[in-house]
């Protein structure tokens, strides 16, 4: 542990937000440092200090009327309906779960020198007398599989990736670089593949946020400040990290349409894989 | 309260619908909160009743957007959070102040006592000591600022700062480590004590 990371593990741990392991290292740490034993005695002091600004005084007796005053200025605003919002957004979660379980599936590959499988039956079978046996269950992909699509659009040669982030020949060229990658069973939903475009543009101002130090990667799959950031520094990190938020629901809601479960209990292990994927891919 | 017997949901349904005097029963409900946060995070009555103000005429532009996704007064809190981010950045773009002017600054954050008792010499220390510790907080970048009140002052946890702030914990604990260094740091140049 440097002293950096000690003194940092110190500030977390004032406010009981240090795990068992970091706490042994930071003991470990300080068992051995003079100088950052005196530094978190400062962190103490500190904290101590702020703490004794909490008292507030009463609530100025004319500030209500002032307050409706003000806002009696105001027009009124009217509205939709306070639940028509929620309604939309789980009306449209529920779409993409319907459009990702009713995906077709896959269709077998050809072995090398062997002709493609017809699209349409060469002849029309007869209606089936009993009920067709209900179809195998698709192959769950694996997380490594569904997060690998990012992987296999950076991995892509350029020309190909730049072909599918301006849109030309989306499911062509990314099919091709899928099937570069080696990946199977992967479906791109327009939703996702916006999100994965937006992220693609602020990618490098992201890297050099990175780079500086001024930002890290977090193990839910987010990015953390590293310090206080410029006001346009800060909503960037905001909305890479809102894309990364908007791409784990999607991928958790892909899941669970795979899978039958639910998407809110599939979230932290995909934030997991996601936060892995990430540091495997250096990211 | 002026619509007794309705519910938050309700009274924000009526407000929705154009129900001023149901608005101003929420008013009426959270504006103690306001009133502490406001004024823990300006440090003096001015600013303080200004930001109490302008964050209830924004709710009330801007009602038809809560979504009922947390309470009314979350929602709140985080209309004041970014008037008061806003503000500090506009202000501090607008003017440099040199760190000695903040220390000769009149508009004292701590209430006197006003009538000194036995241990008078002990308390006027403790305003003293009080208002070095506002001064030194208010010199520091608003990010700063923002999360040790919400820490310290508030005592909100990580998870909740988080939510409000719209970043992840890690951001949370990683500014907090900075905004002590930082406040520890300003108070030892502000006061020529070493903390």
């Amino acid at each position: 542990m440097t002293h950096e990371e000690a003194r940092a593990a110190y500030s977390r741990q004032l406010d009981g937000a240090l795990d068992k392991p970091g706490q042994e290292l930071l003991n470990t740490h300080l068992a051995e440092c003079g100088e950052c034993r005196e530094y978190c005695k400062t962190l103490d002091w500190s904290a101590g200090a702020l703490g004794r600004l909490r008292a507030v005084p009463p609530v100025p007796e004319e500030l209500l009327a002032k307050v409706k005053e003000s806002v009696s200025a105001v027009p009124a605003a009217r509205s939709r309906s306070f639940w028509s919002i929620p309604v939309l957004v789980l009306a449209s979660a529920a779409f993409v779960v319907l459009v990702i379980r009713n995906a077709p599936p896959e269709r077998p590959q050809p072995a090398p020198g062997q002709a493609p499988a017809p699209s349409v039956a060469p002849e029309q079978k007869p209606p089936p007398l009993k009920p067709a046996p209900a179809p195998a269950p698709a192959p769950v992909p694996s997380y490594n599989d569904i997060f690998s699509i990012e992987h296999a659009l950076r991995t892509a040669p350029p020309p190909e990736r730049q072909l599918v982030f301006r849109g030309a020949g989306k499911e062509d060229q990314l099919a091709a670089a899928l099937s570069n990658a080696g990946l199977k069973d992967i479906a791109l939903t327009d939703e996702i593949f916006a999100t994965l475009k937006s992220r693609h543009k602020r990618l490098a101002k992201i890297e050099a946020l990175k780079t500086a130090g001024k930002v890290s990667e977090g193990d839910e799959g987010l990015l953390n400040a590293s310090a206080a950031l410029p006001e346009e520094e800060t909503r960037l990190m905001q909305a890479e990290n809102s894309g990364r938020a908007a791409l784990i629901s999607l991928y958790a809601a892909r899941l669970a349409g795979k899978t039958g479960g639910s998407a809110e209990e599939l979230i932290p292990g995909v934030k997991k894989e996601f936060a892995a994927a990430l540091q495997k891919a250096g990211r | 309260m002026a619509e007794p017997g309705f519910t938050e949901e309700e009274l924000v349904l009526k407000s929705q619908k154009g129900d001023r005097a149901a608005f101003e029963a929420l008013m009426e409900t959270t504006l103690a909160r306001t009133w502490s946060l406001a004024w823990r995070l300006s440090g003096n009555l001015t600013d303080a009743e200004d930001l109490v103000q302008e964050t209830y005429m924004k709710a009330w532009s801007n009602i038809g957007k809560f979504r009922g996704q947390s309470g009314f007064a979350t929602w709140l809190y985080r209309i004041q959070l970014n008037l008061y981010h806003d503000t500090q950045r506009i202000k501090s773009r607008r003017r440099e102040v040199s760190l000695d002017a903040k220390i000769g600054d009149d508009d004292a954050p701590a209430p006197q006592p006003a009538d000194p008792g036995p241990d008078a010499p002990r308390q006027l220390e403790t305003a003293e000591e009080l208002s070095a510790v506002r001064k030194t907080l208010d010199s520091l970048d608003p990010v700063y600022r923002r999360v040790l009140v919400l820490r310290h002052l508030e005592e909100l946890s990580y998870e909740a700062i988080g939510r409000l702030l719209d970043v992840p914990v890690g951001t949370v604990a990683a500014w907090l480590f900075r905004a002590r260094d930082a406040f520890r740091k300003a108070y030892t140049q502000l006061y020529g004590e070493k903390v």
